[in-house]
């Protein structure tokens, strides 16, 4: 090998190879956590990549699922054009269309069915990304549709309403100044390291950790002082007993509870109902577990509690997630560093420093008088408590099939994925019914399958984006390539769509940069280009650092101005189903145990997967080729399973066909599925209605199901 | 100088972003049947009440007096001068698998279907230009790292004094 060709093998940027690095992020997981990519570039195609150093998120690293970006953009599946369907709604039969035809066979259509049936009965649904989503809210507003539904509706609102319901605000544990953390249902390591390197590096400086996971997690199993491992749902039984002990033992903080805390009394009462050994016998767990857990949060100050999304995936999840938060209120944890701390949002979820205009700029086409959105009447807190006002898509398979209180005609999707849907077939279905469905995507999904019109969305690396990040960062990137394909990128597409229906709402048609930029107008920022064309993230000149305790001193934003440990706008509902007190209640479905003896837990992360995503790409499906049931060891023997039998997962509704992996990461009696695979899909075993009727939420991690062998024909 | 690869297991949850990141350092293809040269175990034993876990990532671990070197008939292998690695050039590979026999980690592979054997090269050109291996750039936790011999002498060193210490105190 000549000294080039050594070069060049070894992918080294230089004048010699013509590689060049150039810099752009991670859009595969959420909004949040994103992490700066040097994408290696060779004759404009991306050859390798790495992490930025110096970025903020990830100064260097990538994830598992961040280190496969070259193959995901790549990925074969990729929608390459415009199509418009060519066979049958789900015959997946396509040809090609320009995109000023596609543009206007969308404005005709959506506009008919506005004509015909009112602007609510098109629904604006996105999935992932997420990048584009206060774009579409507002297209669905100009629009005149209150229908505007994100798959949050399954996966972040819960928690943002359980906060809100206590604290005003959406609020976040403060890991890096924390001495003592109490991880309840998250495993960082994993579901998202920035927050497992926080953790970490806590117990590098001495700090303890109590893990508290139905599963055995990394983080249990390797990173735990003390491990509690309750029976699925049983957590708000831990947390009252826990909160009982600090209440009668006079180890809470009187003085903030009298000066900030609302329905202390009632929560009170409620909480002294559960004994240490009333929590041992619901959870599993030891008493003596539970008070050393306590010993150990009450003991260290600052210490938080660090509540997993997972919590409020059962159908009193949203109570279980409330009586966890309530310990930080009881025990004054709450704004100052190391304790939850009320968190900010400048644009799409991230903080900056600044308040942006991002609420006024979809709010301000609010359309009044349109009738109820999605899932707003039967479940009216998600309706009273969230501020921006979205639908509860868990209520759209019901919406769809049974046309009330209106007839839903047309969708409008993004990057949505059917296999997020309880009994997901019946999302499909559902679209089947609608008369006009448009789909833009990165890649060909199911559901691009069942639209009309297909529009191909451009990855983070063709497009150019703000993103904010912690510690006052903005930045602006710019396309490390040009489409792979005929493609545009979703805010592009919106923009288009705002102009083919010619609404009347000439920012939003004036596209990305002047939108994003009056989004941001609040920042101080003046020469944007300047900002545009530097390689790594700048501060706002008006960011500012939140002092701890503004909060405390500026009152919360709950109706009662203080910290709610009864929800005072349960209180006004008065709903009989829905207490104001995070009270503990099975979260089991009706199915009998005798039939259907384990408790199905599905969602949980595994390294190389993000919901439906990464399934198809080579290398990260390679490390986890098969869907995979997990199964305790005792379970297992029990049944005759071994390691990759084939078995059959069998829910009151349905079943799927998976591989067994014999690990003690669940417990006795449990079993732990990964969702999101076409050939495996777990969501579609969960019946519809087993939704947390405070929230909406799907019960994705507490099912009863049964675990059947299946002889392997020769 | 040379250098050491160093896995500190307290550190690594097995998450295998070092794997993928070698597939993508070496354009490795796994629907080919290709398999990277870098990969993380996660390994459960002991009791059902109380199971003992172990993560790991596994690579070649570029010997000193490398089996595979000596086992190799048609001369393939060698010591990389400047850096320690265990190098190759498989021109002349006759695809016997006699260094995967002799390596007791099994690193050597015979991926693509040629038949030769090729492997974890430490990527050698890249240390030789100040940067880092594609593994232990990527890995999320710092679990992997680079380093001289003479800082490896220097942390093993410490470790043993840190064992000997615990064992007075205990």
């Amino acid at each position: 090998m000549t000294e080039l060709e050594r070069l060049q093998k070894a992918k080294i940027p230089c004048p010699e190879t013509g590689i060049e690095i150039r810099h752009t992020v991670c859009d595969i997981c959420t909004p949040g956590p994103q992490c700066g990519i040097d994408a290696f570039i060779k004759d404009g195609k991306v050859i390798k990549v790495e992490g930025t150093d110096g970025f903020p998120t990830n100064d260097g690293v990538l994830c598992t699922k961040g280190a496969a970006s070259r193959q995901y953009i790549y990925r074969e599946d990729r929608l390459k054009t415009p199509m418009k369907r060519a066979g049958a709604r789900g015959e997946g039969r396509f040809e090609p269309i320009s995109w000023e035809d596609a543009m206007a066979v969308c404005a005709e259509e959506l506009n008919k069915v506005k004509a015909n049936h009112g602007p609510e009965a098109v629904t604006f649904l996105c999935g992932y990304s997420k990048w584009f989503r206060p774009w579409l809210q507002r297209l669905a507003y100009s629009f005149g549709s209150p229908n505007y539904i994100t798959e949050s509706s399954t996966c972040h609102t819960a928690e943002v309403m359980s906060y809100t319901s206590l604290f005003g605000t959406y609020s976040m544990p403060d890991l890096r100044n924390a001495k003592m953390i109490m991880s309840w249902g998250s495993n960082g390591v994993i579901n998202s390291y920035p927050m497992g390197r926080a953790v970490l590096a806590m117990k590098a400086q001495g700090g303890k950790l109590v893990v508290i996971d139905p599963r055995r997690t990394h983080l249990a199993v390797k990173y735990a002082d003390l491990y509690l491992q309750p029976k699925i749902g049983s957590d708000a039984a831990i947390a009252h007993a826990m909160a009982k002990i600090m209440i009668e033992e006079e180890r809470y903080d009187k003085a903030f509870v009298d000066k900030y805390c609302y329905g202390f009394e009632k929560y009170a009462n409620y909480v002294s109902h559960f004994s240490l050994s009333r929590a041992e016998e619901i959870s599993g767990v030891p008493a003596g577990d539970i008070r050393k857990a306590l010993d150990m949060f009450l003991e260290t100050d600052p210490s938080t509690v660090l509540p997993g999304n997972g919590l409020t995936h059962r159908i009193n999840g949203y109570n279980i997630h409330r009586a966890i938060l309530s310990l930080m209120a009881l025990s004054g944890r709450y704004d100052r560093p190391g304790t939850m701390m009320p968190a900010r949002k400048t644009l799409c979820e991230s903080d900056a420093g600044f308040d942006s205009l991002e609420h006024d700029f979809y709010m301000s086409r609010w359309p009044q008088n349109a009738r109820p959105r999605v899932g707003s009447e039967r479940f009216p807190l998600w309706t009273k408590l969230l501020h921006d006002r979205q639908g509860q898509g868990m209520d759209l398979i019901r919406h769809m099939e049974e046309g009330t209180p209106y007839p839903l005609k047309a969708m409008v999707c993004f990057g949505v994925n059917d296999r997020m849907y309880l009994e997901s077939p019946r999302f499909l279905a559902g679209l089947d019914r609608m008369d006009f469905v448009v789909a833009t995507d990165i890649f060909h999904t199911d559901v691009i399958n069942h639209a009309d019109i297909v529009l191909p969305a451009s990855t983070s690396f063709e497009r150019s984006e703000v993103k904010c990040y912690m510690g006052q960062f903005l930045y602006y990137t710019r396309p490390a390539i040009s489409p792979v394909h005929d493609n545009k990128d979703d805010v592009e597409i919106i923009t288009l769509l705002a102009n083919a229906l010619d609404l009347d709402d000439d920012l939003l048609r004036s596209g990305y940069d002047k939108t994003v930029q009056h989004m941001l107008s609040t920042s101080g920022i003046e020469d944007w280009e300047a900002v545009k064309n530097s390689p790594l993230p700048v501060r706002a000149p008006n960011a500012k650092r939140y002092i701890p305790g503004t909060q405390l001193r500026e009152g919360f934003k709950t109706p009662t101005g203080k910290i709610e440990l009864s929800c005072s706008v349960l209180e006004e509902i008065g709903r009989p189903d829905l207490d104001p007190l995070p009270i503990h209640k099975s979260s089991d479905d009706d199915a009998d145990p005798a039939k259907y003896p384990f408790v199905l837990m599905s969602g949980a992360r595994i390294p190389n997967a993000v919901h439906s995503r990464t399934h198809n790409v080579p290398w990260l499906r390679s490390l986890r080729p098969n869907p995979s049931v997990d199964i305790n060891p005792a379970d297992a023997e029990r049944l005759g399973i071994k390691q990759g039998d084939t078995v059959r997962i069998v829910s009151t509704v349905s079943s799927i066909t998976v591989k067994a992996n014999i690990s003690s990461i669940s417990n006795v009696g449990d079993v732990n599925m990964f969702h999101g695979y076409k050939e495996a899909n777990i969501n579609s075993i969960i019946p519809v209605d087993h939704l947390d009727p405070y929230t909406g939420f799907p019960g994705y991690k507490q099912l009863r199901c049964r675990i059947e062998k299946v002889e392997d024909r020769p | 100088m040379k250098y050491v690869f160093v896995l500190d297991e307290s550190k690594c949850v097995a998450c295998s972003a070092c794997a993928v990141a070698c597939m993508d350092q070496n354009d490795i293809d796994p629907l080919a049947g290709d398999i990277p040269f870098r990969a993380a175990f996660v390994d459960e034993q002991g009791p059902v009440e109380d199971p003992k876990f172990t993560f790991l990532s596994i690579a070649c671990m570029h010997c000193e007096n490398a089996p595979c070197m000596i086992a190799c008939p048609t001369g393939c292998l060698k010591k990389d001068p400047e850096t320690g690695f265990t190098v190759f050039d498989n021109t002349n590979c006759i695809g016997c698998h006699s260094c995967a026999m002799a390596c007791p980690f099994a690193q050597p592979c015979f991926n693509d279907n040629s038949g030769k054997m090729t492997k974890c090269d430490g990527c050698v050109e890249r240390v030789k230009r100040g940067m880092q291996p594609a593994c232990v750039k990527v890995c999320p936790f710092g679990a992997l790292s680079l380093v001289s011999e003479s800082e490896y002498q220097e942390l093993m060193r410490t470790d043993a004094r840190k064992k000997i210490s615990y064992k007075i105190l205990d």
